[in-house]
């Protein structure tokens, strides 16, 4: 009986352990069109796709998409909280790491949401708690969002959300602002929530507050009178201070406005997100000086003896708002009415960056964005070019007897502004995504034509034992030994530099990064002709797909090759690429371009 | 051979099926505390074998699915081949082939039911819904502006993948083939720096999340022209915003992973959505949809679909589940959601109870008349 039943039971098992689905399958379905038919979707960059068209990982603020029309918002993120896909009404969206029913979210409404007694009150009744009157109401604190003073409520009961089932003990932290643009003459309203198990969120007022404190619209044009206090700034490398500075991209693709800013004006009126994925370069007017450029002022200039002038080059994605909003907002900031579109079409050019850009000089009583103080007699000189993806502007204001006398100066420094090479930076966004590429089977030692995975047609002799791992996406080549692999990877550009990538494979390793003289003392083999440090790095791998290998080892050099830049990496356990570096060392030297 | 029926046909292989099946139903309810009920679901009861962490230790245990079969072999031999065939106990006969119809039944939900949901805003139309948790990778023909003809790659041809693994896809009318890599179940795009990722885009893998529908799967994809033998390589998002296009010989193709889709034989319009509250919450006290089906060759038809009130048709079922969205103020436009179901055996486990109750209530009938038999003939003597 007992084989039998034995018998029973492992057959099965043995059935599906021997279905290994195979390496290539035909796709099974294939569907007719219905007669009512989809429209194409919109071809897309990857970050319009993923819903990211800001960067947003990037530092410790976390920067997401406004669906209404390019504004984003920022804030710092508390300990055990993490970012999930925003949704239309949660332009921030979060939750606890380990308590994923406990959320926080932010929600900007043009058009003042129903304002504050019904989204409090409506608040209360989702906890089950009666209506407060006017008074209680007034009678709420406050607590600073936007650096305004905003309406706090906390609530506890049993919380229902949209059409589920009551969740008992629950607590809600609640904020909301409303508040009337004074340009749109426009009610908006913000609301910050946090919603969870009433005995988790006894913990996290604090997190609470520091989202509601670090939270900051980003300012979707050029305007930023308060700079961003983020890290991310990655100034020029050369130290000379007047001639030809190149400025690396910035940390994050987003200007931001500091948690004191007033908030935001309607999406209608700056419709814009900031970029500054590519390094630009510049010559400095003599009697002119740099100022610490800000996540929008990818060049941010003074003139010697007058603090009251200022001038500064932004670039944005997009349109950043067309060219006759940008000017008549300027014209706005300076008292003065809004031109006709043909009035703008007259508007003199003058060449930036390779196009003809509208010149307007605007005298007026400089409000500026923030309004707080008015100057009168102040002069703005202000360029705009606009071309299919990006939005170019130089913008000088000041006194006007002063800029009367700076104008060459201003169109000599909007001339001189080029696409510049981009200063390495370790934080550097990755490398567009080279062109579409050709697979490219190929011998150990043969050479492989140019074009595809290896646009630069590079060649190499594989170490005895070395199996080719087969084509792998955005690879050279891969090689497999046991666990290891080795790989060629090859980006245009710098792609983040040297030292950059070098101690970002540190990183990857568990491991300390490495300062200046520790990367220049490393250790150098010859590469392509050069000499090129060698990584030598032992610890804890976390690859791209986040799972830690224990006790790994890794070799990898970064040899910039002239418009290219190669990666040579060894990855696998320590002691198999401990009998493998002899081996690494010498595939690095075999390779020819 | 004899050894063999009467081992499958024994009590004593039944007690332990059963006892299996309590086991496994305790430790899948438990496991539940930890992991999404999908998951659950497909670890302890859709499978033929499992591995339970107790304390630990790792089990092996039968999956539900291996007992299941087993139980209906059990029952089939036991109570309907070997039990007496003079219709002594009709009942248990009766009681035992409800067992078994609802096993059937368990085995063509399983194999043969779709479900998923269906999201109308007002005046909006549709005859398809998405599954919550399955995926698919849908190849797109575009022309002149619009869908054309498309192929579907079920989730089952990829969700087994491993990071590590590749795999390809053909079809002979494609021009091309697509190669997956880096299958992950639920992911997060991060930008990256360097020499990593795709489109400047790497998919590290995140836990599974206690709620599987909020899952993202993501992967990268290459597309290889079969003529030149040229690359694009790009990435596949769950919760991408649109999907990545890619232009193969002068034509473009748009490639999306996401939720599995199912046509309907008939549309949806939603006409009109009503939502009563509780007087001063947000709590609904009754939520309704009016729609309207329509389908070639017949006239169209207004339906109410609420709670407990689901429209049936053509093997099909849509349930009032739900409405959004979150936060909606008054005044706001709300949509409807319909949880919709495919099952050919939806009112079998009905039927079933049915069948068992008649069963058992013709067997204890039989027991109370032999009693009262015995007792009338006790008296008597």
């Amino acid at each position: 009986m007992r084989p039998i039943a034995s018998a029973l039971l492992i057959l099965p098992l043995l059935l599906s352990a021997c279905s290994e689905p195979p390496a290539r399958q035909e796709i099974p379905e294939v569907r007719e069109p219905g007669e009512v038919r989809r429209e194409a979707p919109p071809k897309l960059d990857v970050r319009q796709r993923l819903g990211m068209r800001s960067d947003s990982a990037m530092g410790s603020s976390q920067g997401v998409d406004d669906p209404l029309g390019g504004i984003t918002f920022h804030h710092e993120m508390p300990e055990g909280w993490e970012k999930v896909p925003n949704t239309s009404l949660r332009q921030v969206n979060l939750r606890m790491t380990d308590t994923p029913e406990a959320e926080a979210y932010f929600t900007f409404l043009p058009g003042g949401g129903g304002g504050l007694k019904a989204n409090l009150n409506r608040w209360r009744g989702q906890m089950g708690q009666e209506p407060l009157s006017d008074e209680a109401i007034a009678a709420l604190p406050t607590r600073p969002i936007f650096g305004q003073p905003a309406t706090f409520i906390l609530i506890d009961g049993d919380f229902v959300g949209m059409g589920t089932e009551p969740k008992p003990d629950y607590r809600m932290y609640g904020l909301v602002l409303t508040y009337s643009d004074p340009q749109s003459q426009q009610d908006q309203a913000f609301f910050l929530k946090m919603t969870g198990p009433r005995a988790v969120l006894e913990g996290q007022e604090a997190a609470f507050d520091l989202i509601a404190s670090s939270l900051h619209a980003v300012a979707p044009g050029d305007e930023h009178t308060h700079d961003d206090d983020h890290a991310g700034h990655n100034h020029g490398a050369e130290g000379d201070d007047h001639a030809g500075h190149n400025h690396g991209p910035e940390g994050d693709d987003h200007g931001a406005e500091g948690a004191e800013a007033a908030p935001m004006t309607s999406p209608k009126a700056a419709p814009a997100e900031a970029e500054g994925e590519v390094g630009y370069s510049w010559n400095v007017p003599e009697g002119w000086s740099e100022a610490t450029p800000s996540m929008m002022r990818l060049a941010n200039l003074t003139v010697d003896g007058h603090d009251n002038v200022e001038c500064y080059f932004t670039v944005l994605g997009g349109t950043g708002g067309g060219l006759e909003m940008n000017i008549n907002r300027w014209r706005q900031q300076m008292g003065q009415d809004g031109l006709s579109s043909e009035a703008i079409a007259a508007l003199p050019k003058h060449p930036l960056l390779g196009g003809d850009a509208t010149f307007v000089t605007i005298d007026g009583t400089f409000g500026g964005m923030s309004g707080s103080t008015s100057q009168e007699n102040f002069r703005m000189y202000g360029l705009v070019h606009v071309d299919e993806s990006q939005a170019f502007f130089v913008k000088m204001t000041g006194p006007q007897a002063v800029l009367a006398e700076q104008e060459a100066q201003f169109l000599a420094f909007s001339e001189s502004i080029s696409l510049g090479p981009v200063a390495p930076a370790a934080e550097a966004p990755a490398a567009a995504a080279p062109a579409p590429m050709a697979a490219n089977p190929h011998g150990v030692d043969d050479p492989t034509p140019p074009g595809g995975n290896n646009p630069q047609g590079l060649s190499w002799k594989a170490p005895e034992g070395w199996v080719d791992g087969g084509e792998r996406l955005m690879r050279v080549v891969t090689y497999e030994m046991g666990e290891t692999q080795c790989y060629i990877t090859s980006l245009p550009g710098e792609a983040g530099g040297v030292n950059g990538n070098l101690n970002r494979w540190v990183g990857q390793m568990g491991e300390a990064q490495l300062d200046e003289a520790a990367l220049a003392d490393l250790p150098k083999i010859s590469v392509l002709g050069q000499e090129a440090p060698l990584l030598d790095v032992t610890g804890s791998f976390t690859g791209m797909s986040g799972g830690t290998q224990e006790d790994y080892r890794m070799l990898g050099t970064v040899v910039p090759a002239g418009d290219y830049t190669m990666f040579i990496k060894m990855i696998g356990p320590d002691a198999e690429v401990g009998a493998q570096k002899d081996n690494f060392v010498a595939f690095c030297a075999s390779i020819t371009q | 051979m004899k050894k063999l029926f009467n081992f499958l046909a024994s009590y004593g292989f039944a007690v332990v099926l059963l006892i299996l099946l309590t086991i496994l139903t305790l430790f899948g309810t438990l496991e539940q505390a930890e992991s999404s009920l999908y998951d659950v679901q497909n670890k302890y009861f859709n499978s033929f074998f499992l591995t339970h962490d107790l304390f630990g230790i790792p089990i092996p245990l039968p999956g539900v699915y291996l007992l299941s079969v087993l139980l209906f072999i059990n029952l089939t031999c036991g109570a309907l081949i070997r039990v007496p065939k003079e219709w002594k106990r009709p009942g248990m006969l009766i009681a035992h082939f409800g067992i078994l119809y609802m096993l059937v039944a368990g085995f063509v939900t399983y194999h043969f039911s779709t479900s998923g949901q269906m999201t109308l805003f007002p005046q909006e139309r549709s005859n398809k819904y998405q599954s919550y948790y399955e995926w698919e990778i849908e190849i797109a023909e575009l022309e002149d502006g619009l869908y054309g003809r498309h192929w579907v790659i079920p989730g089952e041809q990829f969700i087994d993948m491993d990071v590590e693994d590749t795999r390809e896809f053909f079809h002979p009318d494609l021009p091309f083939d697509l190669m997956l890599e880096n299958y992950v179940p639920n992911t997060m795009p991060q930008p990256t720096p360097g020499d990593e990722g795709v489109e400047g885009f790497t998919l590290p893998a995140k836990p599974l999340e206690m709620e599987a529908a909020q899952n993202a799967a993501g992967a990268y994809a290459m597309v290889l022209d079969k003529k030149n033998q040229e690359v694009q390589s790009g990435l596949l998002w769950g919760f991408s915003v649109a999907p990545w296009i890619v232009t193969v010989e002068g034509k473009d193709y748009a490639i999306e992973l996401r939720h599995r889709n199912w046509e309907l034989p008939f549309t949806i319009t939603l006409d009109e959505f009503i939502r009563d509250l509780h007087a001063r919450t947000t709590m609904a006290s009754n939520f309704e949809s009016v729609v309207t089906k329509a389908e070639p060759g017949e006239a169209d038809r207004k339906i109410n679909i609420r709670m407990n009130e689901p429209l049936r048709h053509k093997g099909y079922t849509l349930f009032q589940s739900g409405w959004g969205p979150q936060n909606a103020g008054p005044g706001d436009r709300l949509f409807s959601t319909f949880s919709v179901v495919k099952n050919p055996a939806d009112q079998w486990p009905l039927y079933s109870c049915i069948v068992i109750a008649v069963g058992l209530l013709i067997h204890f009938l039989q027991k109370l008349v032999s009693y009262l038999r015995a007792e009338n003939r006790r008296r008597a003597s």
